[in-house]
């Protein structure tokens, strides 16, 4: 009796073995076969977001959803325009609820958030870079109980500080270093300066004198705010050691380091990004657009299996990416120390 | 000696000499170990070193920085503060130095010319040996050290980990006393416990133990052995206690046995002789009372063994004791007396019998009635027998039942006929009781009185009568009836009970007031007592009557679709493709009666040019590889009209398949095959409105920069004119520049014209003189293959007209003429004639009203137009000419210009025989107004003139081209530098001749802001092009004049010249 009581217990065992070996094998194959409905809204065609857009679809394929097959993927590209965004995005709600909607940038999460605003839609945005400022959000670092979550775009400025202060540290005794900071009023950018000034106040290394210029749609307001930035480097350039590039769409735009060296003799100290790096900043330090764009989709993936966007902590991003230009720095007598030099990698151009 | 000494003393000196031995390996092991640890630590930390240098070299190497000072110092210098950070015993120190022996770098304090002098020579002999001990040992001063070394190659860097040899050998030393020390004690002390335990252990319990056997073997009874451990001592002890107690009782087992078994033997010797006395009395009184019974038994067995009936005697256990003859027979039994003493009935008799029987005489034994029963058995070979069985009680001497008698009679015979018997009237009773139909007996007595003697229960299911009722009275059948049949009902009964024929109808009644119908059929039969008997049956054919009610409808139903429906519906042969039958939609699309849709042949109705596809599909169809099909096809009226149908045919799915029909519906589609020819139609003109609109698009963004680049060369031209002598060659070859120059302008102008970017000019014009005009330019264009026969009478016909297009029309037909005849040559006609057309001619012509008109004619002797493709000669791009010869526009220009004047083209071409294009325009009464203007003066001026425009090559030639009429010219290139001009003395100027396409302002915004500075000041506005200002427009913003550009200086002149008249 014993013997068969205990067969019949291993049997039982055994069954429920293979229902948690199945059911851990279904889970773990990813996707299921509902067709999911998936909506990305894209600021403005500059680089970043188009990095982002690009590495949050290869990931969600990565993860398994087919575009056609088990998921519905539009792209409203805002073009810089959020009416536009929000307007696109309403005509796309009249054929059905999405299951989640993404979001590149401030502007595009703004509408979406307009839009969605107490609904049970889940947003889930990045590249932003003051969700706080931006109103997505009321605190960084903690669960939002909403329906919106997301990843912060910023490299913390005391952060920036530090690097520059290595860098740009050796150029002078002179202190404090001026930094000239040239900005839209577009929300990362007026959150980005709010930041960085509040931080240099308890410092006497560093002070910026920064000049601001209406913001304007991107594409076609660019030439507009670039004849405005150049005002602005004709009033500021006799007060400052060095640029440091503004966030937001104007710090993106490909021509905006090519004008600040054009039109002063004053080097670029901290550029927006690899490309104006390329062009003559001495810095960058960004998050990893690669990083940053997969970790999106794979929480969007995680909200699609029934994740609850007012549970996810909205944090920093957790990998960053630092671009050096040699020649900046060897022209400026800058000795880039060798654990920068290290963490740059493949991003040190000459 | 005593056995632990004994065993000491074997174990003793093995033990010590393991010590020994291990003690000595422990001291060699250790003393290696420490070696090996020494190195590994020193090559560990010189390794991980070189790797820190290495990275930072690769930093430099990979970012091209290895030769740039600043950094390699700065990150030589971070090398040398991480070997300051590494973590060192005391003793032990990195050295740093390079090719030439210079100490770079020493974690310690030291003195650098001790070190150079011992290490440096080390160090370059590593730099400049490809193999080196990278381990050894090395003297400095007193002390010695074991050192590791690497050569970093990039810097020529060799770096050296060294230790203490004196701090090495101090650890060996240390580790081998205290091995030795170990060792003596752990000798010490393992021999004493080995004493002990052999003394406590083994050797005492041993001794306790022999003293037992012995006493076990004296016979002793031992309780205890003073042995308490739990080892293999301790359990030979208690098996000895066990073993001596055991001893002791088997002993006292053995007494006590013996002596019960010698009573047992004595007592059951007397009962044996007792019982064996008993015994042989009894067998004595059987053998006399056995002799008695047998005498009586054979009297009764010779009775019973002749008696037909078989008789059975059972005891009270139902045991057979015997059975009669008859009974043996009967069953066929061989062998009775196998079954005697065994229990009746016999075990082959069916369960049922053997059930009764057993049931029965259990009765008899407990009430001592006599029980008769009747019940089947088979005999010992299975055949059935039936017995009449009398089961009777035989009592004893005491009345009690003593055994019992079986008698039994064969009546097989009679239940075999009682069996038949019941199964044929059961058969029939089924029969009758099961059938779905009403099986009756329906009887008419000799006094006419009806009645049925038998009904079956189908009555009440099919009818909803009991038939017992009906049994019982005729008159509730005969309620059922519908009661406008109840009459006939009756008159059929009585012709039939008359005629005796059978009888046969259909008879509607009534249940729960709904209508049914029953069939009846029956054969009536004249009985002896005059009454007679009809046997039949009633079948209800309630719903095949509705059936058939239900089809008729539906075929009614389907007949009235067949005849109504709005589509054509005919039933077609499918081997012949006849009309079989067509519904009057059919007949009325194909314009026939149905009469006549039925006796013609399909293929006279059909458009010849869709006979073929309606053959090749019907062909497809009967092959069975298509199972349909719906074609667009052409019926011909008998009128020669004909319509378009959508044809669809599909074969029919009938039973019959030698008789195949096919199923054709036509639709007229004649309105949407002609809505769709109009939509293409549209579409068509819709796309020429487009390409008319790019080609609008397209002339007005060249026409600014050709109308700037040809007021250039006209400009200079003219001014050239001025310099050059009429006598010099030059002169004729600028003036050919001046005439090509407004032709191109003309150009120009005219494709704005067709784009309806400019307004035509239309004024009265004598045609005659005009085509002259253009015929002038024909020669030298056409080549010289080509003969060029003028037709034109000289008379003053007007017309209204833009001489400019008319031109172009005329250029236009004979290029096309002579490009027809280029390769061949031929003639090329230009005629032309005054005609009156009559309302009929006109008609001949769209859009062209009776009156007079003028016809030019212009005729080639080409190869013709292919008739297939003159349909399209006038749709804009359309061309035979190879890419690049032409734009298929040309004569699309014609026709619109053509109709722009009222006027009407056509063509006449034979393939072969040439082509001839004839123009009609309608004449007018009305005079030219103007002539050409020729051989005209230039007028010419003093005053001071601002003119304005971007391109500076004009500003120049405007301005000598002004200057040599007299005026003082001031120019502007952007309208800026006009304004401010004008701003600083605006009563300067007379006039201002201003471009309108210019940069960062027109020429309109430019006169406003003039104007708000000096309201009268007159401007000339003059553009290439512009689709923001027209004549009328700058005459409606005040400007006095609108130029088009090239500048012509007499036009210009003259508009200045008036203007400032004016003023």
């Amino acid at each position: 009796m014993e013997s068969i009581k205990t067969y019949r217990n291993n049997k039982k065992l055994f069954v429920i073995f293979l229902f948690v070996i199945f059911f851990l094998f279904w889970f773990s194959s990813g996707v299921s076969g509902e067709l999911k409905r998936v909506v990305v809204i894209v600021t403005m065609p500059v680089a970043t977001c188009e990095a982002h857009l690009k590495w949050f679809v290869t990931q969600l394929n990565d993860l398994g959803y087919k575009n056609g097959s088990n998921m519905d993927l539009t792209i409203i590209r805002a073009n810089g325009n959020r009416k536009y965004a929000e307007d696109e995005l309403k005509k796309y709600l009249k054929d059905g609820k999405p299951d989640v909607v993404a979001t590149i940038a401030t502007l595009a999460s703004q509408a979406a958030l307009k839009v969605l605003k107490g609904s049970d839609v889940p947003i889930f945005f990045f590249q932003v870079s003051d969700p706080v400022g931006a109103s997505l959000i009321e605190k960084i670092g903690v669960p939002t109980g909403t329906n919106v979550t997301g990843r912060v775009f910023n490299v913390p400025g005391e952060i920036r500080l530090n690097l520059a202060s290595r860098l740009i540290g050796q150029t002078t005794s002179k202190r404090p270093i001026r930094f000239g900071y040239i900005h839209s009023t577009y929300p990362s950018a007026m959150g980005d300066i709010k930041e960085l000034k509040e931080i240099v106040k308890k410092r006497t290394d560093f002070i910026f004198e920064s000049y601001q210029v209406m913001y304007e749609k991107v594409p076609d307001g660019v030439p507009q705010m670039l004849a405005n930035v150049k005002k602005g480097i004709q009033a500021i350039s006799g007060k400052v050691d060095f640029w440091w590039q503004p966030q937001g769409p104007l710090g993106e735009i490909n021509d905006y380091t090519q004008l600040l060296l054009k039109y002063s003799k004053i080097q670029v100290a901290i550029g927006n990004n690899q490309a104006c790096v390329k062009k003559g900043a001495l810095l960058h330090i960004t998050p990893d657009l690669e990083a940053s764009g997969r970790e999106a989709a794979i929480f969007v993936d995680a909200i699609l299996k029934g994740a609850d966007p007012g549970e996810i902590r909205v944090t920093p991003p957790g990998k960053f990416q630092i671009g050096i230009n040699l020649t900046t720095a060897l022209k400026l007598n800058i000795v880039v120390p060798p654990d920068m030099l290290d963490l740059a990698g493949d991003h040190v151009y000459r | 000696m005593k056995l632990q000494t004994k065993i000491a003393l074997s174990i003793i000196p093995l033990v010590l000499s393991g010590i020994f031995m291990l003690g000595i390996w422990s001291i060699e092991k250790a003393r290696e170990n420490i070696h090996k640890a020494n190195f590994l630590y020193m090559n560990t930390i010189i390794d991980s070193y070189l790797i820190d240098i290495n990275k930072i070299n690769n930093l430099l190497v990979k970012n091209g920085l290895d030769k740039v000072d600043s950094f390699v110092s700065e990150y030589k210098q971070k090398v040398l503060n991480e070997g300051a950070s590494i973590q060192i015993a005391d003793t032990s120190r990195i050295l740093i130095i390079n090719k030439s022996g210079e100490l770079i770098f020493c974690s310690r304090k030291h003195n650098k010319n001790e070190i150079e002098s011992v290490w440096g020579p080390l160090a370059q002999k590593i730099v400049t040996s490809s193999e080196f001990e990278s381990e050894s040992h090395a003297k400095e001063g007193d002390a010695k050290y074991v050192y590791v070394a690497r050569h970093f190659k990039p810097w020529d860097w060799v770096v050296f980990f060294s230790m203490s040899d004196q701090d090495v050998h101090h650890a060996e030393k240390q580790i081998r006393n205290a091995t030795i020390g170990i060792a003596s004690f752990c000798s010490l002390l393992s021999i004493l416990l080995i004493m002990i335990v052999f003394k406590k252990f083994i050797v005492g319990p041993i001794r306790i133990i022999a003293k037992a056997a012995s006493a076990i073997t004296d016979g002793q009874d031992i309780k205890k052995i003073a042995i308490m451990s739990k080892d293999e001592l301790g359990g030979l002890a208690r098996d000895m206690e066990f073993m001596s107690n055991a001893i002791q009782e088997n002993q006292a087992e053995i007494k006590k046995s013996n002596i019960n078994l010698e009573n047992r033997i004595e007592k059951a010797t007397l009962k044996l002789k007792k019982t064996n006395k008993e015994l042989n009395q009894e067998i004595e009184e059987r053998k006399q009372a056995e002799t008695k019974l047998m005498d009586s038994e054979k009297k009764s067995l010779a009775w019973l063994e002749s008696s037909p009936v078989c008789t059975k005697m059972l005891d009270l256990d139902f045991n057979l004791q015997y059975m009669s003859a008859a009974g043996i027979k009967g069953l066929n039994i061989d062998d009775i007396t196998q079954f005697y003493g065994k229990p009746y009935p016999f075990d082959f008799y069916p369960e049922q019998y053997k059930n009764l029987m057993n049931k029965n005489l259990k009765k008899i034994k407990e009430t001592g009635e006599i029980i008769e029963q009747e019940g089947s058995v088979v005999d010992i070979n299975g055949n059935e027998l039936w017995f009449h069985s009398t089961l009777v009680p035989v009592n004893d001497d005491k009345d009690q039942i003593d055994y019992i008698i079986v008698v039994s009679n064969d009546i097989t015979g009679r239940k075999q006929a009682e069996v038949a018997l019941k199964q044929s009237e059961s058969k029939y009773r089924r029969l009758s009781e099961n059938s779905p139909a009403v099986v009756y007996q329906f009887r008419m007595a000799s006094d006419g009185a009806f009645s049925f003697p038998y009904i079956n229960a189908a009555v009440n299911s099919i009818m909803g009568l009991a038939a017992e009722d009906i049994l019982q009275d005729f008159s509730k059948f005969l309620g059922m009836v519908h009661p406008e049949e109840q009459e006939m009902f009756l008159e059929d009964i009585l012709k039939s009970a008359k005629s005796l024929e059978p009888y046969h109808e259909i008879i509607r009644y009534l249940r729960n007031g709904e209508e049914r119908w029953i069939e009846a059929q029956s054969t009536p039969e004249k009985m002896e007592d005059g009454s007679i008997l009809w046997d039949g049956f009633l079948v209800d054919i309630t719903e095949k009557k509705s059936t058939e009610k239900a089809l008729l409808k539906s075929e009614e139903q389907f007949r009235t679709m067949f005849e109504q429906a709005p589509l054509g519906i005919a039933l077609i042969d499918s081997l012949t493709g006849h009309i079989l039958k067509a519904n009057p939609m059919y007949a009325k699309i194909a314009g026939r009666t149905r009469e006549e849709m039925a006796a013609i042949d399909w293929m006279k109705i059909t458009h010849p040019d869709d006979v073929q596809a309606d053959l090749d599909n019907m062909a497809l169809l009967n092959a069975g590889e298509i199972k349909g099909f719906t074609i667009n096809k052409r019926y011909i009226h008998p009128d020669g009209s004909h319509v378009w149908i959508t044809m669809t045919i599909a074969p029919l799915e009938v039973e019959d398949k030698a008789y195949p029909h096919h199923l054709c519906m036509v639709k007229d589609i004649t309105s949407i095959m002609k809505a769709e020819k109009d939509r293409t139609l549209l579409e068509k003109q819709l796309q020429q409105s487009q390409k008319m609109e790019s080609i609008g698009t397209l002339a007005g963004g060249i026409a600014h920069d050709f109308n700037n680049i040809m007021a250039i060369i006209l400009g200079n031209t003219e001014l050239a004119l001025d310099d050059v002598p009429k006598w010099n060659s030059a002169y004729s070859s600028l003036e050919e520049i001046k005439t090509a120059s407004f032709r191109a302008k003309n150009i120009v102008k005219q494709l704005l014209s067709f784009s309806r970017k400019t307004d035509q000019e239309m004024q009265p014009i004598q045609i005659a003189l005009v085509i002259k005009d253009a015929l002038k330019f024909l020669r030298s264009t056409i080549p010289t293959t080509i003969n060029i026969h003028r037709d034109i009478p000289a008379f003053d016909e007007t017309i209204l007209a833009d001489p400019t297009q008319i031109n172009q029309i005329i250029m236009n037909l004979c290029i096309n003429a002579s490009q027809a005849m280029d390769q061949t040559g031929g003639d090329l006609t230009i005629a032309m004639e005054k005609l009156s057309l009559d309302n009929n001619y006109a008609r001949d012509y769209s859009g062209l009203k009776s009156g007079d008109h003028v016809k030019i004619m212009i005729s080639d002797t080409g190869p013709g137009i292919d008739p297939e493709i003159i349909d399209q000669i006038f749709d804009p791009y359309f061309t035979t000419k190879e890419v690049g010869k032409g734009s298929g526009m040309g004569l699309a220009v014609v026709q619109g210009i053509v109709k722009s004047h009222g006027g009407a083209i056509a063509v006449d071409s034979k393939k072969g025989k040439g082509t001839k294009f004839s123009i009609l325009f309608p004449l007018i009464t009305k005079k030219p107004m103007v002539e050409a203007q020729t051989n005209k003066d230039i007028p010419r001026g003093n005053e001071t003139i601002l003119f304005v425009d971007d391109e500076i090559s004009i500003t120049k030639m405007v301005k000598r081209m002004f200057e040599r009429l007299g005026y003082k010219v001031e120019t502007s290139t952007t309208p800026q530098d006009a304004l401010e001009r004008f701003s600083l003395n605006p009563d300067h100027f007379d006039l201002v001749i201003t471009d309108m396409t210019m940069p960062q302002m027109t020429g309109v915004k430019l006169s406003e802001k003039l104007m708000d500075i000096r309201e009268d000041i007159p401007i000339i506005i003059c553009t290439g092009y512009s689709n923001l200002v027209d004549e009328k427009k700058a005459k409606e913003l005040g400007l006095a004049a609108y130029i088009m550009k090239p500048i012509n200086m007499l036009e210009t002149s003259q508009a200045i010249r008036k203007i400032l008249d004016k003023n």
